[in-house]
């Protein structure tokens, strides 16, 4: 009698390791899929800055604003900051290239101002959320942060760079999501996304 | 036996004597290249064009011949390359300095004033191959095509046309030397000086001396000289506009090493300088605004107010980041081109060792910049990656 008692007791107290274990660890199958749906939500518009930091007073911001006129539709406006090449006749320290790109059911249609190469840049897939592709998850209704450990396959292609974080707060959809990390020459780079409903 | 002693001791004084005349020819060259211009004390204008003319004719002791123009020993002394090659002229390219008859791939004497524009028609040109034909501060060995494709053009400025690349022996393009449209020719931005400091020698000098204020055509046979004007060569409505051209020219184009290797070279050959190389600012003195400080200095290039630009051009480069962050090199670079782009040409010329150091400054930031602009464009390329908007008609 006593040994079942023993049993039954160790077997609750193991059945409430795994629910405290559950409740704290992050829900992996059903948290990463809510965030590959929002992910993968129809937003009216998604405003990405990418800005490249070299040193104290150095850095290199570029804009692409998606808007979505029709399902099968994106526009991309762009405003993309490089550094200007001087001479002895002048320069100008920074050169921004805009434009507007017309992107109809993955294809280039249209593309106007100057060239960024917009063609090539958009035929991969986005992010993707899996356990395996973080450390140190952290969610709460609102928020989600994590270490980024498996950099390809959280961004769809392999990228040289260390220390790579994702945050990002959201409601019933994502409201933004931030990726940060160091380049492989030592600048620091963000991913910001802005999104609207 | 006493024959052999005998030759061998002449040789060595044969030996001794050149090279003491060596020594001191050299060392006359460069005390007398230094004095050349003592005479001179206009300052400006016709008077200062005269006394030139008077001093490039008075000091041209030996005319050369055409054929001393295709000697490979005056050419690789003239128009140095590299391994022992001679600098083609539009294109600063190495050629073979082996004369080979002109061949394609291998060069020509080019008059850079052309003869048949030697005088107001091509039936009555000032010269052929001789005189100012066969001038060495005037002939300049170019690649043949280069040279038929400059052809009888005058000079000139355009937009379009179509581009003269220059070719080696195999036919194979090297890169362009030019550029020709409706009877014009246009050098490349790195020859327009050359070109213009050519024109200007040959006006100053062959011009007989009562067309440009002087007193004497020296000694060179009266034949060679008569009347030319600019617009002869330089593709113009007027003289003054032509003027403008080659003052612009020689502004943008400033006098280099090579040149003034050249002068030296010629000028040990026969006996007189291009004085629109040793001072570019008498160009400006004499056609344009400009003037020459100090008259009487004789004619140290020194133009007024010049020594306060140079020092504000000194202390910008000398204030140079070059190990701070790239806004800072930037800030710094662009301050030091600002004054530089104030500078005229003699002050450029005088200014040509903190010239190269902001040049060194600014390919170092370029390179900087440069490499930036790789990583920034590799990562705007994953972060649009990442985003994934071709998928599914929306992130």
């Amino acid at each position: 009698m006593k040994n079942n008692l023993k049993n039954v007791l160790a077997c609750l107290a193991s059945a409430s390791l795994l629910v405290l274990f559950a409740a704290c660890a992050p829900r992996s199958t059903d948290t990463y899929k809510h965030l590959n749906d929002m992910f993968s939500a129809h937003y009216s518009e998604i405003v990405l800055t990418v800005t490249n930091t070299f040193d104290e007073d150095t850095s290199l911001t570029s804009v692409y604003t998606f808007s979505y006129p029709s399902a099968e539709n994106v526009v991309i406006h762009y405003t993309v900051e490089s550094f200007g090449a001087v001479s002895l006749e002048g320069g100008t320290e920074k050169v921004t290239r805009t434009g507007t790109a017309l992107i109809t059911d993955g294809e280039l249609i249209l593309s106007t101002g100057d060239d960024i190469g917009i063609s090539e840049s958009f035929a991969k897939k986005g992010l993707t959320f899996r356990a395996d592709c973080f450390e140190n998850a952290e969610l709460t209704n609102t928020s989600f942060s994590a270490d980024v450990t498996d950099v390809a396959l959280f961004l769809g292609s392999p990228l040289s760079c260390s220390g790579m974080k994702v945050s990002a707060a959201f409601g019933s959809a994502f409201e933004s999501l931030t990726v940060s990390f160091a380049a492989a020459d030592g600048s620091a780079v963000e991913f910001c996304y802005e999104f609207t409903l | 036996m006493q024959k052999i002693r005998r030759f061998f001791i002449l040789s060595v004084a044969a030996v001794l004597l050149f090279a003491v005349t060596s020594a001191g020819h050299f060392l006359r060259l460069s005390a007398t290249a230094a004095d050349y211009y003592a005479g001179i004390t206009a300052t400006e204008g016709d008077a200062l064009l005269g006394q030139l003319h008077d001093l490039i004719t008075t000091t041209h002791t030996r005319y050369t011949s055409y054929k001393d123009c295709k000697n490979p020993t005056y050419v690789k002394k003239t128009d140095p390359g590299t391994g022992g090659a001679l600098m083609e002229f539009y294109a600063h390219e190495n050629l073979s300095s082996s004369w080979q008859g002109a061949a394609s791939g291998t060069w020509n004497r080019e008059h850079v004033w052309c003869q048949s524009l030697s005088g107001p028609s091509k039936s009555n040109t000032l010269w052929g191959e001789s005189g100012g034909g066969s001038d060495l501060h005037h002939i300049r060995p170019t690649e043949s095509r280069v040279n038929s494709a400059r052809g009888n053009n005058k000079f000139a400025e355009f937009s379009g046309g179509s581009t003269v690349t220059y070719r080696d022996a195999s036919n194979t393009v090297i890169g362009p030397a030019g550029a020709t449209s409706g009877g014009k020719f246009e050098p490349l931005d790195f020859a327009k000086g050359d070109v213009a400091r050519i024109v200007m020698y040959v006006y100053t000098h062959y011009n007989t001396y009562s067309n440009v204020h002087g007193t004497t055509n020296g000694r060179g046979n009266s034949n060679y000289f008569g009347t030319l004007k600019f617009t002869y060569v330089v593709s113009a409505g007027s003289e003054d506009a032509a003027i403008a051209l080659l003052l612009k020219w020689n502004e943008l184009d400033p006098v280099d090493s090579i040149e003034r290797t050249r002068n030296d070279a010629v000028y040990e050959i026969q006996g007189n300088r291009n004085p629109f190389i040793d001072h570019p600012e008498y160009a400006e003195a004499i056609w344009g605004d400009g003037d020459i400080g100090g008259g009487g200095d004789g004619g140290g290039g020194d133009i007024g107010g010049g020594d306060a630009e140079n020092a504000d051009f000194h202390a910008a480069v000398a204030a140079l980041v070059t190990d701070g962050t790239l806004a800072e090199r930037f800030q710094s670079i662009a301050a030091a081109v600002a004054v530089y782009r104030k500078l005229t040409p003699a002050e450029k010329n005088v200014a040509q060792t903190d010239i190269a150091t902001l040049q060194a400054a600014i390919d170092a930031y370029n390179e900087a910049a440069a490499a930036y602009n790789g990583v920034a464009e590799q990562m705007n390329g994953a972060a649009l990656s990442a985003s994934g908007v071709l998928c599914g008609g929306g992130i």
